[in-house]
């Protein structure tokens, strides 16, 4: 300081409040320069901003991915909704840093299915389910489905499930099927997370829940298909029994007829048999005669010759009787064999000419037949016996149309891949009403004695299984008309 | 730590006990910057924990005591750094969400690599809110002091207290805010 100055030199306190004031200029230049390099500082930062925000938000992402990624395919396959669950609660508990969890089933507040895992166990353990244990969970049981609840716990949780110590419960009620459904409560410290970690749990509850509803209803389709399958077994077998059951109604039905139809042959075999006894006898006495008396006495050549003549009608008679009644035999067998699955190379011909043989008891005496077979040639791929039973049953049911007299019509045509074939009466006809039912189960029109309503539709059934059409056309007091188309 | 906060700590105390008590704890802090922190600048986490126990020390006050009054303290300056951040919000609670993007904003725009403490949150009720506070620094006092500043900023009383605490051993510092 030079010693012109010397003469204002401040006193001590004026040079305190002078520093004073320089040190607060200081600190106001400094905090003034601070704030521009903080200014310069935020534009620097505003422009990164953008980038480390989507940076952040792929860490998240990735944080996310990884631990969503324990609930893909390769580490949910073939457990079952037990396991699958027992591995969700393991790694959201890894995930939260927590250690008690409580699983149960629920059905209408009824709880079973009780697991409980806490530190330091290393296996789920079962836990006891007393009274006061339900009525407690009972409350726990979030109304809504497939989002994390939160609750606070109060301090008479602990006396009831003395390992619940924290003071929050996390529960999470996945629906099932029929009314079940999976509840898991996770006991935590706290709830204090970030909106992306809480959005990553809801994200874990959802999926998850996806999972198990997805294995429920796999199950429940794979054991609704194996009793699918069973029933239909049962079925095939209950309809098996049946067309075989309809079979053998027809089949008493015509009981009857057979035995007369036997009995003819029967009565005139016996007949001739005895004839021939008696010619045998004849025989033996003009041979006799012949040794022992005079040689001019000449036997009877006229009885000799009626003899011989009348005994080859005889015995032509008695074979053809034979033959009849082995006919009649062969047809009734092949008739009563339990209808077989069994397609072959049929001709449709030979099935209505041995059905009518079968029949022809019925209708020789009352009904003219007309057979029509506009084709030699009408094989179709199918099962002989059960389409002798489908025109044995349109026969019997054309002459139960017709009760006095008729006229049973069929006709056989073919075209370049269809063979048809129509059975016609000229009985009392149908209404509309009925038509729209004849091939209903246990539909019928006749007396119990008669029908058992199970005809036509064991027919139809046939029908449709030789890929076949039957149609109907009936008028009321004018006869009724089926049509059979069969592809060839 | 940022050189902000050291500023800041630097106010409190000058205010609440003068500036030689401020000159008395630089020299007997024996930092290296030797009492110059720049706002922008990042320093040893340390320097401001012995400064805080050397002012505990010098008024016998509970250092915990003293990290929760400079929070209120410091509460205007870092709601004035951060205004046009949070202009839109007008509730404690809302603020109190946004904190943890307020500081990151804050801290890491003169570094983006410095180190920020995370707060987690949780809000049983409309009137109850749960933070969880995350930082190696474990200042939960100071984040304490910060609330209250905040609760009288936007006049709503407000009982806060900690259930968790990790200067009384546990993982965490749970801070619970009822209004």
């Amino acid at each position: 300081m030079s010693n012109q100055y010397k003469n204002i030199e401040p006193s001590p306190e004026e040079t305190i409040t002078l520093l004073t004031k320089a040190l607060a200029r200081e600190k106001l230049a400094r905090q003034q320069l601070e704030m521009q390099i903080a200014k310069k500082n935020e534009v620097q930062f505003d422009s990164t901003k953008e980038l480390l925000a989507s940076y952040e938000t792929a860490k998240v992402r990735e944080i996310q991915l990884e631990f969503l990624s324990f609930l893909n395919r390769e580490h949910i396959e073939n457990k079952t909704i037990d396991e699958l669950t027992k591995f969700f609660i393991e790694n959201v508990l890894q995930l939260l840093g927590q250690h008690t969890s409580i699983v149960f089933q629920c059905k209408d507040g009824v709880i079973s299915n009780l697991l409980t895992i806490k530190k330091d166990d290393v296996d789920w353990q079962q836990l006891e389910l007393t009274e006061s244990v339900q009525t407690l969970l009972n409350t726990f049981i979030p109304a809504e489905s497939s989002t994390w609840i939160r609750t606070n716990l109060t301090s008479n949780v602990g006396e009831v499930i003395p390992f619940m110590q924290e003071p929050l419960l996390l529960a999470l009620k996945i629906p099932q099927h029929q009314k079940v459904n999976k509840i898991i409560l996770i006991n935590i410290e706290h709830y204090c997370y970030s909106d992306d970690f809480k959005s990553t749990l809801a994200i874990a509850a959802n999926q998850f829940t996806g999972i198990v509803q997805k294995t429920s209803t796999e199950r429940m389709l794979s054991t609704n298909y194996s009793q699918l399958k069973k029933t239909l077994k049962l079925l095939k077998k209950t309809q098996q029994q049946l067309i075989h059951n309809e079979k053998m109604v027809s089949l008493g039905q015509l009981a009857a007829g057979v035995a007369h139809e036997i009995n003819n042959p029967l009565s005139y075999l016996s007949s001739n048999l005895e004839t021939l006894q008696d010619y045998i006898t004849q025989y033996e006495s003009i041979i006799d005669k012949n040794v022992t008396d005079d040689a001019n006495n000449s036997p009877d050549f006229d009885e000799l010759n009626f003899l011989k003549e009348d005994s080859k009608d005889l015995l032509s008679a008695c074979l053809n009787g034979v033959k009849r009644v082995a006919d009649i035999v062969t047809n009734l067998k092949q008739f009563s064999k339990k209808a077989g699955s069994e397609f072959s190379p049929t001709n449709l011909i030979e099935v209505i000419d041995d059905s009518l043989a079968i029949v022809t008891n019925k209708i020789k005496y009352k009904y003219d037949v007309n057979i029509n077979h506009g084709s030699d040639n009408l094989i179709v791929e199918g099962n002989f016996g059960q389409l002798q039973q489908v025109f044995v049953n349109l026969f019997i049911n054309a002459i139960d149309a017709m009760p006095e007299k008729g006229v049973l019509s069929i006709q056989t045509s073919r075209s370049d891949n269809e063979a048809i074939i129509t059975v016609k009466d000229n009985g009392i006809g149908m209404k509309n009403d009925t038509i729209t039912r004849i091939f209903e189960p246990f539909y019928t029109t006749k007396d119990d004695s008669k029908g058992t309503g199970l005809g036509l539709s064991v027919s139809y059934a046939i029908i449709t299984k030789h890929n076949a059409t039957i149609t109907v056309n009936s008028s009321v007091g004018k006869g009724t008309t089926f049509t059979l188309t069969f592809p060839c | 730590m940022k050189g902000s906060v050291f500023n800041g700590f630097e106010s409190y105390v000058e205010e609440q006990y003068g500036l030689h008590i401020w000159q008395q704890l630089i020299e007997a802090s024996e930092s290296e910057c030797n009492g110059i922190y720049l706002a922008s600048d990042t320093y040893n986490d340390q320097d401001m924990f012995s400064l805080v126990s050397i002012l505990s020390d010098k008024v016998s006050k509970p250092a915990s005591e003293i990290q929760k009054e400079f929070g209120i303290f410091f509460f205007k300056t870092l709601f004035s750094l951060a205004s046009h951040h949070i202009a839109h919000i007008d509730t404690l609670f809302s603020f109190l969400r946004a904190v943890d993007d307020v500081i990151h904003v804050e801290v890491k725009k003169s570094d983006t690599s410095a180190y920020t403490p995370a707060f987690f949150y949780d809000q049983p009720s409309e009137n109850e809110l749960v933070m969880r506070y995350v930082s190696k620094r474990g200042m939960c006092y100071f984040a304490e002091g910060l609330i209250i500043g905040a609760a009288k900023h936007f006049e709503t009383p407000a009982q806060i207290s900690q259930s968790k605490c990790v200067h009384c051993g546990d993982k965490y510092c749970l801070i619970n805010i009822k209004i």
